[in-house]
């Protein structure tokens, strides 16, 4: 059984191959975000490089978000194509524990995307396990959340929010290593193989993004600027 | 705040060059005009700031974007609102790598970033008479 991966929700555009419970192959780009030029590209090659044509996928993994707007629609439109060409179902995957799914710790596991304005796509797990579901909040509200708990820090998030997480919660902070910092289109291809063998599947006109939104950072920011 | 007088599409466009100096990366120029007033000059003017030229209006596209030593990103708001900016994934755009130009801004000003550059563009005094106001960091 063999799973096409992809995932652009953040800066990084990667897809990856997973053939049996193998991964066969798996690319990631983390360089500029252009990745309605070279998402398309980086799955021919990595499938050329790998033999495998696309009609000998059975599956189509994508993280339909939180993320990037443009982003999940760059990914799931190209998902949706290639699955609706082979007539081949479709598994949709969380970016936020796709990230997580990176590393597995006792530790607590926070994936966060920047989702501006001091604000995060954010989900909280430890051993593997959802203990708050993805949701967009408040950085500094994530950051109470977690004082005096030994949290790892992981995502695009990271780069940006580094100091101010460090201060805030001292030594319980611990960030992700750099080649386990970023989505990989590994992690979803492994979530994937775990939806699948539950059936967790859908048909790829039910393959939707999940938009989070920022309705409450929205309307305080309203309120601040006095239009509210 | 700087008050400004164009007496010409030229003086606007320059006033726009003059604007486009002191942006950086991640700059935001909200503009706001009645139609003909020179919104879309002014922001020739800012991208040429940048070495860029061929700008034309982002009315029908809503943004048009220009890479060179810097990336502009050109907005039309007239037919959007908060909602729909958000939406549409352009806040993505506000914190990007690049300078963002916005038409119609009144439309999406709530959530603007506070480093936006306000320009308001008003008529009087003759057909080519305009009194440009700018408001932000570094005016």
């Amino acid at each position: 059984m063999n799973i096409l991966a992809v995932d652009s929700c953040s800066n990084v555009a990667t897809c990856a191959l997973m053939k049996d419970g193998r991964l066969a192959a798996e690319v990631s780009l983390n360089d500029k975000k252009t990745h309605s030029v070279k998402l398309l590209p980086l799955i021919e090659q990595m499938l050329c490089f790998a033999d495998t044509g696309i009609g000998g996928i059975d599956y189509f993994a994508v993280t339909v978000g939180p993320g990037s707007f443009t982003g999940q629609r760059i990914g799931i439109a190209t998902v949706k194509g290639l699955a609706h060409a082979s007539n081949k179902p479709c598994v949709a995957v969380s970016s936020l524990q796709a990230l997580a799914h990176n590393l597995t710790s006792s530790y607590f596991v926070c994936p966060i995307m920047d989702a501006r304005r001091e604000q995060v796509y954010t989900a909280t797990f430890r051993d593997g396990q959802y203990l708050e579901n993805d949701r967009a909040i408040a950085l500094s509200e994530l950051l109470s959340e977690q004082d005096g708990k030994d949290t790892i820090f992981l995502g695009d998030g990271v780069p940006v929010f580094r100091s101010v997480i460090a201060e805030r919660l001292g030594t319980f902070a611990h960030f992700a290593p750099a080649h386990l910092l970023h989505l990989r289109a590994g992690s979803v291809a492994e979530l994937a193989l775990r939806k699948i063998a539950v059936n967790d599947v859908c048909d790829v006109h039910a393959l939707m993004p999940m938009y989070l939104r920022l309705s409450q950072a929205e309307r305080e920011y309203l309120e601040r600027s006095g239009e509210g | 705040m700087k008050h400004l007088i164009s007496q010409s599409e030229k003086d606007t466009f320059e006033i726009g060059s003059d604007i486009g100096r002191v942006l950086k990366a991640g700059g935001v120029v909200a503009v706001c005009g009645e139609l003909g007033s020179g919104k879309t000059v002014l922001s020739k003017g800012i991208a040429a700031a940048f070495g860029i030229g061929g700008v034309h209006s982002p009315t029908f596209t809503l943004v048009n974007e220009y890479h060179g030593e810097m990336s502009i990103y050109h907005f039309d708001a007239y037919r959007i609102d908060t909602q729909g900016w958000t939406d549409s994934g352009f806040d993505e755009y506000l914190f990007g790598d690049g300078v963002c130009i916005i038409e119609w801004a009144d439309n999406v000003g709530g959530i603007l970033p506070e480093n936006t550059v306000w320009v308001h563009i008003s008529r009087g005094g003759g057909d080519d008479f305009r009194t440009i106001t700018i408001e932000g960091e570094g005016f």
